[in-house]
C-alpha cells in the first residue's frame, strides 16, 4: 500500500512537472508574440490548472504514502524514522512540494520560477528513489 | 438538360451593385417556384451572402436569356447588368460551385461561413420544392467537397484578420471564452468588430469605457454589455481577463503600476492586453511583467499575415482535391443527365405494353384476374430481358443528343 501510494504520488508530481514545462513553452511563445504553432497545445490557463491539480492530487497520495510508510516502519522495525537517505529525501520532498502547493494556491505562483522549483523537488524525489536502491 | 450559374461577387462588382441583388432566399424561392411551374426551369437554388449572389438552375434548352427576362419581370430587378454578372454553363458551373463551397472563391480564402451558407441555401430550396434530382446531387457533392477540403488541408486554420486574431489569441490563453470578462477602452471600428467576434464566440461579460460615457453606453448596449466613463478604469482592471484598447490618446492610458497592482489582486492569473491604439494606449514596459501578454496592432497584423501565407500554401492541395472530386463527379453527372432519356424509353415501352395487353385481353376474354397478372409478369420479364442490355449500354456509352435521337427512331419514340 505504501509503495502504491508513493508511486502514484510521484506520478502526479511528474505530471505536474510536464504541464509546467508545457506552460512555460506556451508562455514563451505568447510573450514573444509568436503564437503560431500552439494549435496542438491546450490553452495556457488550462496547462496551469492541470499542473496545479496534478500537484495537488499527487501530493495527497504522496502524503498518504508517507503515513503508511511510517506505520509499516513502526510495525516491522519498531521505529517510524530511520533517518536514511530515502526517508530524509522523502520528507524533504514532502515539505518542499507542500510549500510549493501553498505558494501556487495562495499567491498564484506560475511560470519559470515554479518550473525551477519543480525541478529541484524532482531531484529530491530522485534521491529518495536512489535511497530505496542503496538501502 | 443544362446547368447554369448566373451571379456576381466581390471580384466582379462593388458592394453598391451587390446590394441591389441581396434578395433574401425566402423571397427568391417564389421566383424559383414560379419558373418551375411555367416549365422554364427544372429547379433552382439561390445562394446569397454578403459577397455574392448566385442563381444555380437547370434548363432543357439553351435560351437562358429567357430566364433573365422572367427574373426581371418577377423581381423588378435588372439581372442583365452585363459587366458585373458572370454566366457559367454546365461543367464550369459545377467547378465554380466546388470552389465556392471550399472557400477558395471567398474574399478571405478559407473562411468558415461559406460552406454553411451553401448548405443552408440548398436545404431551403429543397425543403420548399425548388430543386430537382440534378441540383440535389450537385449541391450534396459540393458540400462533401467543401468538408473534405477543410478537413484535409490547413485552408481554414489561423485567423487572417485583426479582430479574428484577437479572438484566437484569447482562445489560446483561456480556451472557452464564455466565462471571460472583457474590457473595451474606446469605441473604434476594429474594437467593435472584435467585440462582435468575441460575442459570437460566447463572451458574456463585456465592459466598455470611453471618454464620452454616452458613447460607451451606446456601444455596450448593442452587445448587452455595460458602459462607463474612462474614469472608472481602475475598477475594472483586475476583473478583466482580456483588455482591448483603441482610444485616441497621446499618453498611455494603462500604466505599469496599475497593471501590476491589478495582477496581484488577480493572483497573477494571465491577462491579455490588445492595444489597437495609435499612438499606443498601453505602456510597453508591461511586456516584461509575468502573466501579462501585450500585443499591439502591428503584432496582430503580422500574425494575420503569417496565417494568410500558411493558408495560401494549402490552396494548391485544395485545388488538387477539387480536381479529383470533379473527375469523379463528371462521370456521375453525365450518367444523371441520361436519366430523363432512360425514363422516356421505359415509359414508351410500358405504354406499348399496356396498349397491346389491353387489345389482347379484349380479344381473348377467357383469362381470370390471376392469369392476367401472370401474363403481365411474363411480359415484364421479357421486356426487361430485351431492354436491359440497351439501357446498360446507354449508361456506359453516354450517347449525346444525336445518338439519343437515333435510338428514339429505332424504338419508334417521337421526341
Amino acid at each position: 500500500m505504501h509503495l502504491i501510494l508513493i508511486i502514484s504520488g510521484i506520478a502526479g508530481i511528474i505530471t505536474a512537472l510536464i504541464y509546467s514545462i508545457l506552460y512555460n513553452i506556451q508562455e514563451k511563445k505568447l510573450k514573444e508574440r509568436n503564437p503560431i504553432g500552439l494549435d496542438g497545445f491546450s490553452p495556457l490557463e488550462k496547462s496551469n490548472i492541470f499542473s496545479f491539480k496534478s500537484l495537488r492530487d499527487g501530493y495527497i497520495l504522496f502524503t498518504l504514502g508517507i503515513i503508511f510508510g511510517f506505520i509499516w516502519s513502526f510495525k516491522t522495525k519498531g521505529t517510524i524514522m530511520e533517518f536514511n537517505l530515502k526517508q530524509i529525501s522523502s520528507i524533504f520532498s514532502w515539505i518542499f512540494f507542500g510549500i510549493l502547493y501553498f505558494f501556487q494556491k495562495k499567491l498564484g505562483w506560475r511560470g519559470k520560477k515554479v518550473l525551477f522549483l519543480y525541478l529541484i523537488g524532482f531531484v529530491s524525489i530522485l534521491l529518495a528513489i536512489a535511497g530505496v536502491k542503496v538501502f | 438538360m443544362i446547368l447554369y450559374c448566373i451571379g456576381l461577387n466581390h471580384k466582379t462588382s462593388p458592394v453598391e451593385i451587390r446590394e441591389k441583388f441581396a434578395i433574401p432566399k425566402e423571397i427568391f424561392i417564389n421566383y424559383i417556384l414560379e419558373l418551375k411551374e411555367k416549365g422554364k426551369i427544372g429547379g433552382g437554388v439561390w445562394l446569397q451572402t454578403c459577397n455574392r449572389s448566385e442563381f444555380y438552375f437547370t434548363m432543357d434548352f439553351e435560351e437562358f436569356l429567357d430566364i433573365i427576362e422572367e427574373l426581371k419581370a418577377l423581381s423588378k430587378i435588372d439581372f442583365q447588368e452585363k459587366e458585373y454578372f458572370y454566366i457559367l454553363k454546365d461543367f464550369s458551373a459545377i467547378e465554380h460551385l466546388f470552389f465556392v463551397s471550399s472557400s477558395l472563391d471567398s474574399m478571405v480564402i478559407g473562411e468558415p461561413q461559406i460552406l454553411g451558407q451553401v448548405k443552408e441555401s440548398f436545404e431551403f430550396s429543397l425543403k420548399n420544392g425548388g430543386t430537382n434530382l440534378f441540383l440535389n446531387e450537385l449541391f450534396q457533392a459540393s458540400i462533401r467537397v467543401g468538408k473534405k477540403v477543410r478537413n484535409e488541408t490547413k485552408i481554414g486554420e489561423g485567423a487572417v484578420s485583426v479582430p479574428f486574431v484577437a479572438v484566437e489569441l484569447a482562445k489560446k490563453i483561456y480556451g472557452e471564452l464564455k466565462n471571460l470578462c472583457v474590457l473595451f477602452i474606446g469605441a473604434g471600428e476594429i474594437a467593435e468588430l472584435s467585440l462582435l467576434h468575441l460575442k459570437e464566440n460566447g463572451v458574456q461579460k463585456i465592459f466598455v469605457l470611453n471618454r464620452t460615457k454616452e458613447k460607451a453606453i451606446e456601444l455596450a448596449n448593442k452587445y448587452r454589455g455595460e458602459g462607463y466613463g474612462l474614469e472608472s478604469l481602475s475598477e475594472f482592471l483586475d476583473k478583466s481577463d482580456l483588455i482591448i484598447t483603441c482610444a485616441s490618446a497621446y499618453e498611455p492610458i494603462i500604466k505599469e503600476k496599475e497593471i501590476y497592482d491589478s495582477l496581484k489582486k488577480r493572483k497573477f492569473k494571465s491577462q491579455v492586453i490588445i492595444d489597437l491604439g495609435v499612438p499606443q494606449n498601453v505602456d510597453t514596459n508591461l511586456r516584461k511583467i509575468e502573466g501579462i501578454f501585450l500585443y499591439n496592432i502591428d503584432d496582430l497584423k503580422e500574425i494575420a499575415e503569417q496565417n494568410k501565407k500558411e493558408r495560401e500554401k494549402s490552396i494548391i492541395e485544395a485545388e488538387r482535391i477539387i480536381d479529383e472530386e470533379l473527375k469523379k463527379f463528371k462521370d456521375r453527372w453525365e450518367t444523371l443527365k441520361l436519366f430523363p432519356f432512360i425514363k422516356e424509353i421505359k415509359e414508351h415501352i410500358n405504354k406499348i405494353k399496356y396498349e397491346e395487353m389491353e387489345k389482347f385481353f379484349k380479344k381473348t376474354n377467357n383469362f381470370s384476374f390471376e392469369q392476367k397478372k401472370q401474363i403481365e409478369i411474363f411480359v415484364d420479364g421479357l421486356l426487361q430481358k430485351i431492354l436491359h442490355p440497351l439501357l446498360e449500354e446507354i449508361k456506359i456509352k453516354k450517347p449525346k443528343a444525336g445518338a439519343q435521337n437515333l435510338i428514339r427512331r429505332f424504338l419508334g419514340l417521337k421526341k
